[in-house]
């Protein structure tokens, strides 16, 4: 699997590439900077980017800037983006598309090899993966009159983990129930949200937009 | 005709009814002002029920509805306040409503005036039934005579009664917004500024009274209050010259000296380094002190000394002119016609003349209106340029100010930097020596225990991500990576999302402020939304940001329970500090039961034009 990287403190960026290296993806470009991102992107069209959200040369959002611009010239281009901190409205600047194949991870969860490796796997699958730390702050706040007030607890508790990129089969799991209850739920879900009978995939993402959403 | 007349008798018949009620509303007034006197308000509650009675018939009677201008009733109390609390909370709700006096003038003043206009038609129609009666005249005339009053009271029922309901409207309804002066409210107020001029003669008295009792006769007790106690009627100029002309004339006062403290041997000093056992005496000779060298103690009394001449002649022409014009000529002039008496050439006469008086009177008053509003700006203009601080008390006042300023920003300063030493070292610094511990452990583990070596990586790698966490926190305490990637829109954007309640955000800024001036903004409007939640129990926040002629606006809103006043709580105060390092301001209007709008402003320019005028909900 191709992968583009970009980070611009030096450390991390071969503790990167030596990661991702050892779980068998190829690294086609490391690049250290907003522009270095843009050039790369394009030319190697990888199969996943691994893209920090600050980057020189401003220090700002450049890095998440330059993968928006990137999705919209190749749409449906999978971007895992790592930050320091999350921020809900990043989340849905990345959601907003819709295409899925989106990721955004604190740069804490690559503390754990194997999660962080299968988050960048199920990102350029086209899955989608929103920090729990995102989702947290989203459980901050009653949902009031929207549809996902509308979601049981449990209902809630599936929908969260569709967020964090889970499979059905995972959520069964984690939750401990049946591969088919799991599948109840989710068709509950997308009944709720009016999400119509369409691509599963693509309805998991909206069904997450809903949810970023059912925040206010 | 039946129907006019009808009409007409049933104005006439409302507005001795009216007039009927007016008489019950005074004995209500008379009733809940003996309760007042032992402090018991309750009474003037339910009188609400009375005049709102009286509001809701005036509206029906007259066409006019009148809307009820109370504040929204009291928020239940916190269920721990104590009784003496919760009737204090009760006592501030209905005192500081303006609606509660408004309603008192109007059950004292209507049997006088509103009432007595409603039954003036009744009135009058009773002399022209009485009349054929009681009149000396022949027959036929008393008859007509009576005839003509009852028809003249029955056509001006519906007229006395609309009086009743605009009278009832303007002291029973919402207060209106004052409109911009008019030509008869400027010559009112040149009367005002004479009879203030006249008083200022007064108070130059009082003051040289002080002074030469102090000076001349040492006693020298009577200067500081001669002084200090007279100071309000510069300001009520300073704040009349605002309001009347937005002339913006500051107080000029060095601040007044603060309490004294005891040296190190529990003495008080004085400025002289005498030492006192009390308080006292050392205490007054620095007000004295404070008083005698501040130059605008002495530009005051210069200006009082002056002011009767110089504002009293000038308002005194047009008041002089509209008088003279009015009583003097024109009124004297028809009155001294029907009474058929001779004053001379003074009252009612121009050149001998009675008839020539009429237009002479009209000529000055409309001349003495002309006049009116340019003669309250001279005046005002006259008083600012004496009252306001000189250059160098300005600059003075300014030191002062940014003295004060500057020690709040490096308190706040050396506060903020103590508590990141105090989180770096409980939080990550310790997490961080753990992780090195563990490490250690399982250096030290890992060739003859590899399974426990395995589970001592596994939590160091835990203490490692918590140490980032809190590390994570307090960024986002000292500056916030979104503001700093993003900008202040953003920033109250994101801010907005992780709130536990809605919020509606607003932002039009072309461009970005100084870090440090978007580092105070964002935290403002932080605290201030925290504030709102956690105290005022809001369940929907809007917040404005805008930025027009150098000044960036904040204005945050909400539907909490109110009663919010930054010079009690802890919270706005702070917020305050913060702005005013930037010479920024705070204003706060929370009436009891809410909603609650703090505004604030801070002087800044935008860089880098980048128009992003845009809102969103979250």
């Amino acid at each position: 699997m191709r992968v583009v990287l970009a980070e611009d403190l030096p450390l991390l960026r071969e503790g990167l590439i030596a990661l991702l290296r050892a779980h068998d993806f190829d690294v086609v470009a490391a690049a250290a900077s907003g522009p270095e991102l843009a050039a790369a992107l394009p030319a190697h069209r990888p199969d996943v980017a691994v893209v920090d959200v600050r980057l020189p040369p401003t220090f700002t959002d450049e890095g998440l800037r330059v993968a928006l611009s990137a999705r919209q010239a190749m749409p449906g281009l999978p971007v895992l983006v790592l930050s320091q901190h999350v921020e809900q409205l990043y989340a849905r600047e990345l959601l907003a598309d819709g295409t899925g194949a989106v990721g955004y991870l604190l740069k804490d969860r690559v503390f754990n090899a194997e999660q962080f490796v299968d988050a960048v796997r199920r990102v350029a699958a086209g899955g989608t993966v929103m920090d729990p730390e995102v989702i947290a702050k989203l459980l901050v706040r009653p949902a009031v009159s929207k549809p996902v007030a509308r979601l049981t607890p449990r209902e809630r508790e599936v929908l969260d983990l569709m967020a964090q990129g889970r499979s059905n089969a995972a959520i069964a799991q984690r939750l401990h129930l049946s591969d088919s209850a799991v599948g109840k739920h989710t068709a509950s879900i997308f009944t709720k949200l009016d999400l119509a009978q369409s691509d599963d995939d693509n309805r998991r993402v909206l069904a997450v937009l809903a949810y970023l959403d059912g925040g206010a | 005709m039946i129907p006019w007349r009808a009409r007409n008798a049933i104005a006439l018949l409302r507005g001795a009814a009216l007039f009927g009620l007016s008489l019950v509303g005074f004995a209500v007034f008379a009733g809940t002002l003996l309760t007042r006197c032992v402090a018991v308000m309750h009474p003037t509650v339910w009188a609400r029920a009375f005049t709102g009675w009286c509001r809701l018939l005036a509206g029906r009677w007259t066409g006019r509805e009148i809307a009820s201008p109370y504040r929204p009733s009291l928020p239940p109390p916190a269920p721990e306040a104590s009784f003496w609390g919760r009737y204090q909370g009760f006592l501030e709700w209905i005192n500081d409503d303006p609606a509660t006096g408004r309603d008192d003038t109007w059950l004292f003043a209507t049997p006088f005036a509103g009432g007595l206009v409603a039954l003036l038609p009744a009135g009058v129609l009773g002399v022209g039934v009485a009349a054929p009666f009681v009149l000396p005249w022949a027959a036929p005339w008393r008859v007509l005579a009576g005839l003509v009053a009852v028809l003249a009271a029955l056509s001006f029922a519906p007229a006395a009664l609309a009086l009743y309901g605009r009278w009832t409207a303007a002291l029973l309804g919402p207060q209106r917004v004052p409109r911009t002066s008019t030509a008869w409210v400027a010559l009112v107020r040149c009367a005002s500024l004479c009879g203030l001029s006249m008083l200022s003669a007064l108070v130059f008295l009082t003051q040289v009274a002080g002074i030469l009792l102090s000076f001349g006769l040492g006693l020298v007790f009577a200067f500081a209050p001669a002084v200090e106690h007279t100071r309000w009627l510069p300001n009520l100029r300073r704040r009349l010259a605002h309001d009347w002309s937005t002339v913006d004339v500051p107080q000029p006062y060095r601040p007044r000296p603060g309490p004294l403290a005891p040296r190190a041997d529990g003495k008080y000093y004085d400025d002289y380094g005498i030492g006192y056992r009390t308080p006292a005496v050392p205490q007054w000779s620095r007000r004295f002190t404070w008083l005698f060298r501040d130059p605008a103690t002495w530009r005051d009394l210069l200006w009082l000394m002056l002011d009767p001449v110089v504002t009293g002649v000038l308002t005194a022409i047009p008041v002089a002119l509209a008088l003279y014009g009015t009583q003097g000529l024109v009124l004297a002039a028809v009155w001294t016609r029907f009474t058929d008496g001779d004053d001379g050439d003074w009252y009612g006469a121009v050149a001998g003349i009675r008839w020539a008086a009429v237009p002479v009177g009209v000529a000055l008053t409309v001349l003495a209106l002309a006049m009116s509003r340019t003669t309250v700006h001279v005046a005002n203009n006259w008083a600012a340029a004496f009252l306001r601080p000189t250059a160098k008390a300005a600059m003075a006042l300014r030191i002062e100010r940014l003295t004060e300023t500057r020690a709040d920003a490096t308190e706040v300063q050396a506060a903020e930097l103590r508590r990141i030493e105090r989180d770096l070292h409980d939080g990550a610094q310790a997490r961080l020596v753990s992780v090195g511990l563990t490490l250690g452990a399982v250096e030290a583990l890992i060739d003859k225990d590899p399974a426990a070596a395995k589970a001592l990586a596994a939590q160091a790698r835990e203490t490692a991500a918590k140490a980032l966490a809190d590390l994570r926190d307090l960024v986002r305490g000292i500056h916030p990576p979104v503001l700093a990637e993003r900008g202040l829109g953003d920033a109250v954007r994101a801010l907005a999302l992780d709130s536990p309640v809605p919020v509606d955000v607003r932002v039009e800024l072309a461009g970005r402020a100084s870090p440090a001036v978007e580092a105070a903004a964002y935290f403002a409007v932080a605290e201030t939304m925290t504030n709102a939640v956690r105290h005022g129990g809001a369940s929907r926040i809007e917040v404005r940001v805008r930025h027009a002629e150098g000044v960036l606006y904040l204005e945050v809103r909400d539907d909490g329970a109110g009663g919010a006043d930054p010079d009690a709580g802890t919270g706005l105060r702070g917020v305050r500090r913060r702005l005013g390092t930037f010479d920024g301001t705070l204003a706060v209007d929370s009436p009891k039961g809410g909603p609650t709008t703090v505004s604030m402003e801070l002087p800044c320019a935008l860089s880098s034009p980048r128009t992003s005028p845009s809102s969103g909900k979250a």
